[in-house]
């Protein structure tokens, strides 16, 4: 062993380095006294540090030839392949190689491209059906190479024979043409458009990469072999990891999973990548690296751009683009300058979507119909500003302009470039208060305007920001109908976003000064008083909810054309408060009276009659009356669609309420699969974390408790409850139906102690429900807090709770079979069990 | 195998020292390299081309979820590296025991195109580096880790500053001194 160690070693050289030759001896000559060994390796590497470079790298290229064991030609000039005769060899893969061919009768001139596989057995033309051989060779498209056919070798390696395209790779030609960023997207949109035609026509591709796409000599891009590609029809599960080229194998095919289309477009989002780094990236690059360092990301110009690349290389394939044409239609967007959906979450896409029909400036976040007993939680309010507004129009016009401008193609200025509707907002929001010229009672327009805005986007944090600018305003204007106004503005946000206590308070404050109000304008007191009545429906509080809306629909002596609308959103309340207080008819004339004023105003198919109707649907369903349920909740999809997004919460949550209608039927499975497609598309748009997921987990959980499937109740039930634990806000009785869900789940696992602890905190949080009419969570709660003594063996206290709760259960209104039956199971449960204890 | 938190754990283990962790995760590792090396393709020109990082990435996906911490990669890599150059050794004695005829087994030819086939001047030259490595090893572990990293699993100088939580300033460094003194070591080990 030598008489130094490593690190004395390496300081020396790297100080080497930096001296010249005469340097050098004289450094190391008083750096390495007595250690003639280490001087003399130092010497000799400084010599090597050429070769020992060239040596790796060599060695490197041996190793990956190991690998990639060299193969002899599948075939030679003039064998006969088919109707063909191979010329020449012209290409090999790393799994094919590839031979130009002449037809042998000579019919035609017309060469052709015949491909040999190196594996034998491979699934290709061999193992296809007829029918699946016709679609491939059916394929066509002016970018997909032509197949004309395919079989096996006598040797036994599979071919295929295609179209001969001569050109130049991608790769080649990128590195020739100095592309613009637009000339790559074009390119890219060709591409996308090929792989959209094999899918229509049920083939995969699953080798898309800059290798198979050629430019032809008509500067058309070609796309090649489909010599990998599987029908759609069966779903490929084997291992094909090693046909593929490892740079643009999507996880699936590394995995050896199920592939589909998303494989497809996972390997389009690659190349996309690879076209605006024009090559340069993913050269012996992994993909899971892709973007972790950021410089990667400095070939994408754009964070659009990078937002669809990111959707594309989702790893799990259900969070990708779900087709091509959805990626396509991303492409367009970014190209004539439209929002993106990927990008920022789709607060971009709400908001473009609320530009678009800004003239219905609401966005109606439908009541939910809750589980168990139906009850609703009503999100029901409408934002007012669209009627009897119309003095405001022009002021607002204007801002309407610029806020189009932003998300236009048209939008002149860097300042506009790359900002979302939010930015804009903000740079609005600041813009108005250091803008000395303009007037304070325009500035208070705006920022009611600007109010309006968010609310109904709906973002209602950013909403009570606003409204505290605007109390600010008011107290320093010393205008106080200006600070109630604001004020009840804040407690509207704030009580959309669930903050109950602020919302109260603050509305406490509004109610006091209600006469003052009234004076100013009796349409806005009937909507200040109607906001109240909504504050405690949210609450589930419907005495008090009755108690202010009776007071705002008995305030109209006359109904005047212009109150109509105020009129009609407070029947629209007032109905739903019948509806929780079991006052169906009620609650029906008065669903239909508002339903009857806004048509009245709006017409049959208005955006704003759609939660009317969806409402009323309801109130449906609590009669029974289910064809009338589901034909009003249906209308109301439909005016939904054709003006919202179908991923939307307003659809989503109609959509929901469509699967209880069906679970009221019994229908607990397509209940539960409409819902789980829901959520499911939600979760891929928006992410997991929002009120409405909360919503369709805790539907989920009903569905799945019905049908006995336990398991699947506690995954939704702790779903749910993280997506509680991550919101600001939400009213707290959700929380106790999911704790009353997860009791189930416990008394099903033998855990009576933890089931007996959350039954406790449930009817804590279950309060406002408990005072409802007809509602059975107490019964609920008894039977299964009886239940779980039974497990611990407190056999008298158990059989008396149940038997109590089962009596109260069959004298209860409505529905309750399927509560009866699980608290008989628990006394079986005892006799059952009282034979082994 | 399955668990996950269970490879998980023996990695952050293993590379933490302890050998006992080691010794249940290494053939683990290595098995799943074999495997995929033993069915991989690839061509060498252009975009495809072929590094190790690819088998090692195969068996990272394989064993552990691709949604585990980007730490679990780095602990991972480190294994991984070690398994790789253990693959590559054996390919390289099997090459040299096939040549003395120690080979008997009737080969067809599908079969060999299932193995690793070095070059003879490439095993032997692989055989050399174990030897250059092992000392190098007994000077400094560090370094032998980083020659794991950086040349047998193929990775990048901030792949391997990851791996093996040093800066990448500092891999650079040591990779230039480190690959020179490997290159003379060898050439001295071949005159001797």
């Amino acid at each position: 062993m030598e008489n130094y160690s490593w690190e004395e070693l390496s300081k020396l050289y790297d100080a080497c380095l930096s001296l010249s030759d005469p340097e050098r001896e004289i450094f190391l000559s008083e750096n390495t006294e007595g250690k003639p060994e280490l001087r003399s390796r130092i010497k000799e590497m400084l010599s090597q540090t050429k070769e020992s470079e060239g040596y790796f790298k060599d060695l490197m290229k041996d190793i990956a030839e190991g690998f990639g064991a060299n193969m002899p030609d599948l075939a030679k000039p003039g064998d006969i392949v088919k109707n063909y005769r191979i010329i020449e060899k012209i290409g090999a893969g790393g799994s094919s190689q590839v031979f130009v061919a002449e037809r042998v009768d000579g019919q035609f001139d017309k060469k052709v491209a015949v491909k040999i596989f190196k594996k034998k057995g491979l699934g290709t033309f061999d193992d296809k059906s007829e029918n699946e051989k016709q679609f491939l060779a059916s394929l066509s498209h002016p970018s997909i190479a032509h197949i004309f056919d395919g079989g096996t070798l006598e040797n036994g390696h599979p071919y295929i024979i295609m179209e001969l395209v001569e050109g130049k790779t991608l790769q080649v030609y990128l590195k020739e043409r100095n592309l613009t960023q637009k000339e790559c997207l074009n390119i890219f949109s060709e591409v996308c458009s090929s792989v959209r035609e094999a899918h229509n026509n049920l083939i995969l591709h699953l080798d898309i990469k800059p290798g198979n796409l050629v430019v032809d000599k008509s500067q058309r891009i070609k796309l090649l072999d489909f010599g990998i590609s599987q029908s759609l029809k069966q779903n490929m599960s084997d291992n094909t990891f090693s046909k593929l080229t490892f740079n643009f194998a999507a996880p699936e095919q590394l995995q050896g999973r199920i592939l589909s289309v998303q494989t497809d477009i996972y390997q389009l989002g690659l190349l996309l990548y690879y076209l605006l780094s024009r090559g340069q990236i993913l050269e012996g690059q992994e993909q899971t690296n892709l973007f972790l360092n950021g410089n990667d990301s400095k070939f994408i110009p754009s964070e659009e751009l990078l937002s669809i690349i990111k959707k594309c290389l989702q790893s799990k394939p259900e969070n990708r683009y779900q087709s091509v044409d959805q990626l396509l239609i991303d492409i367009y967007n970014y190209l004539q300058n439209y929002p993106v959906s990927t990008f920022s979450k789709s607060r971009f896409y709400i908001a473009r979507k609320y530009v678009q029909r800004n003239s219905v400036a609401t966005l109606l976040l439908s009541l939910v119909f809750l589980s168990l007993i139906g009850g609703t939680i009503v999100s029901l309010r409408q934002a007012q500003i669209a009627n009897a507004e119309k003095e405001k129009a022009e002021k607002t016009a204007e801002f309407i302009k610029d806020l189009f401008i932003s998300t236009s193609p048209l939008a002149e200025g860097e300042n506009y470039k790359d900002l979302s509707v939010f930015d804009f907002l903000e740079i609005k929001k600041t813009l108005l208060f250091n803008e000395k010229s303009i007037t304070v009672e325009n500035k208070w327009e705006l920022l009611n305007l600007l109010f309006e805005t968010y609310i109904n986007l709906p973002e209602a944090d950013q909403a009570a920001e606003v409204a505290s600018n605007m109390i600010n305003l008011a107290i320093e204007e010393d205008n106080s109908l200006w600070i109630l106004m604001s004020t009840h503005k804040k407690a509207l946000a704030h009580s959309m976003s669930y903050n109950f206590e602020i919302a109260d308070s603050l509305y406490n404050n509004v109610y006091m000064n209600m006469g003052e109000l009234m004076e100013y304008n009796k349409q806005y007191a009937i909507q200040a008083l109607s906001d109240i009545g909504l504050n405690f429906i949210l609450q589930r509080n419907f005495d008090s909810a009755e108690f202010y809306l009776n007071e705002a629909i008995s305030l109209p002596n006359q109904i005047q054309e212009e109150d109509l609308v105020i009129i009609s959103t407070a029947y629209h309340y007032y109905s739903q408060v019948k509806r929780g207080l079991g006052e169906v008819d009620t609650a029906l004339f008065y669903a239909t009276k508002a339903l009857e004023y806004k048509v009245q105003k709006y017409g049959l198919s208005d955006l704003r009659i759609s939660s009317d109707l969806s409402d009323r649907a309801a109130i449906y369903a609590d009669m029974k009356r289910y064809s009338d349920a589901e034909a009003d909740l249906l209308n109301a999809i439909k005016i939904d669609l054709s003006v919202l997004d179908s991923s939307g919460v307003t659809v989503v949550m109609k959509l929901a309420n469509y699967a209880t209608l069906l679970s009221y039927q019994k229908k607990y499975n397509k209940a539960a699969e409409l819902t789980e497609h829901l959520l499911k598309l939600r979760k891929e748009r928006y992410g997991i974390y929002s009120f409405d997921n909360a919503f369709l987990c805790l539907n989920l959980t009903k569905y799945y408790s019905a049908l006995n499937k336990y398991d699947l109740v506690d995954k939704n039930t702790s779903m749910g409850l993280q997506i509680l634990d991550s919101l600001k806000g939400y009213p707290p009785y959700i929380k106790g139906l999911f704790l009353l869900s997860k009791s189930l789940v416990e008394i099903k696992g033998q855990k009576p102690k933890e089931a007996l602890n959350h039954l406790e905190e449930s009817q804590y949080l279950l309060t406002p429900l408990l005072n409802t009419p007809n509602n059975v969570y107490q019964e609920i709660i008894d039977y299964r807090r009886g239940g779980a003594f039974l497990q611990q063996g407190q056999i008298q206290e158990g059989e008396e709770l149940i038997n109590n709760a089962i009596t109260r259960l069959k004298d209860k209104e409505g529905d309750n079979d399927i509560f009866i039956k699980e608290a008989e199971g628990y006394l079986n449960y005892l006799k059952t069990n009282s034979f082994t204890n | 195998m399955n668990d996950q938190g269970e490879i998980s754990d023996l990695l952050i283990k293993a590379n933490e020292g302890d050998l006992n962790a080691y010794n249940k995760i290494f053939p683990l590792v290595y098995n799943e390299l074999r495997q995929i090396a033993h069915r991989i393709r690839y061509p060498f020109v252009g975009l495809d081309t072929f590094n190790t990082t690819a088998i090692v990435h195969e068996a990272y996906l394989k064993l552990i979820q691709s949604e585990a911490d980007w730490k679990d990669k780095a602990h991972f890599s480190c294994v991984a590296a070690k398994a790789m150059r253990q693959l590559l050794l054996n390919a390289a004695r099997s090459k040299k025991t096939e040549k003395r005829g120690g080979n008997f087994s009737k080969v067809s030819f599908d079969d060999l195109e299932e193995q690793i086939s070095l070059s003879e001047k490439c095993s032997n030259e692989i055989l050399h580096l174990e030897d250059a490595l092992i000392l190098l090893g007994q000077k400094s572990e560090e370094q032998m880790k980083l020659v794991e990293c950086r040349f047998f699993a193929n990775m990048s100088i901030e792949e391997t500053a990851e791996a093996l939580s040093l800066s990448t300033s500092t891999v650079k460094r040591h990779w230039n001194v480190v690959k020179v003194w490997l290159y003379s070591q060898i050439q001295q080990q071949k005159l001797a």
